[in-house]
């Protein structure tokens, strides 16, 4: 049970959150951490622009974290280009992209495989011939 | 020729498009079943170390699990429920 004065299980369940949730929300945190540093600027702008080196240093954090965010926006389109898709579009184009499926005479789309009926073996299961072990076992 | 049978751990959410195109096009393939999705029948002269070897090396290039193993079967003894087109391999490739 996660204790609510805990920062380490707030943490917990923060990333718990963001592992089952779809994957286009994995980059949430980033905007969300965003829009902290927004409000925190708006923040300072209004109601600490008085103070020596206060509205440099909020307008500086903002533009560092607006660079870094478009940064890692782009190594991320560039190495995972799912990660802002949303999840059930990811499934349609894997179920488009489903291998064919058979044999190296007849191959068939996968998804016509898995829409085809299914038939139980002709055949029986062949008995494993006993070996003499075996027999000696029985006897026993 | 021996058959084996391969079997491995899917990675949810990845296409095996790419990777079962090139696992298949091995030269010394010369039969091979997928009408299940996470395994193989692979009729072969190669021993089941090297069709271990390149199944790693093509899951490899495609960053997909390599967790798997692979077995010699004897297609005689068989069972289960499959599409005809599938029961017919079995028929054309094993003795009885």
């Amino acid at each position: 049970m996660p204790h609510p004065l805990n920062p380490l299980d707030w943490l917990k369940s923060a990333q718990d959150w963001f592992s089952k949730t779809e994957k286009s929300s994995g980059f949430r945190a980033y905007l969300i951490f965003i829009i902290l540093v927004f409000g925190m600027t708006i923040c300072l702008l209004l109601f600490f622009k008085d103070i020596k080196y206060v509205p440099e240093v909020g307008l500086g954090i903002t533009v560092i974290t607006v660079l870094v965010f478009l940064i890692l926006y782009v190594i991320k389109s560039c190495t995972d280009p799912d990660f802002c898709r949303s999840e059930s579009h990811i499934q349609k184009v894997i179920k488009l992209e489903l291998e064919k499926m058979g044999t190296e005479e007849k191959q068939v789309e996968g998804e016509v495989i898995e829409a085809q009926l299914l038939r139980k073996s002709s055949k029986e299961p062949r008995k494993l011939p006993t070996s003499s072990t075996n027999r000696k076992e029985v006897q026993k | 020729m021996n058959y084996y049978i391969l079997t491995f751990d899917r990675k949810i959410g990845s296409s095996y498009k790419e990777f079962h195109d090139d696992f298949v096009d091995h030269p010394q393939f010369n039969r091979w079943f997928h009408y299940i999705k996470s395994s193989y029948i692979i009729g072969t002269t190669l021993a089941a170390g090297e069709i271990t070897d390149h199944f790693l090396k093509v899951a490899e290039r495609y960053n997909l699990p390599k967790i798997h193993f692979v077995v010699r079967v004897n297609l005689s003894y068989r069972g289960g429920w499959l599409t005809e087109d599938a029961w017919n391999w079995f028929g054309s490739n094993s003795k009885s």
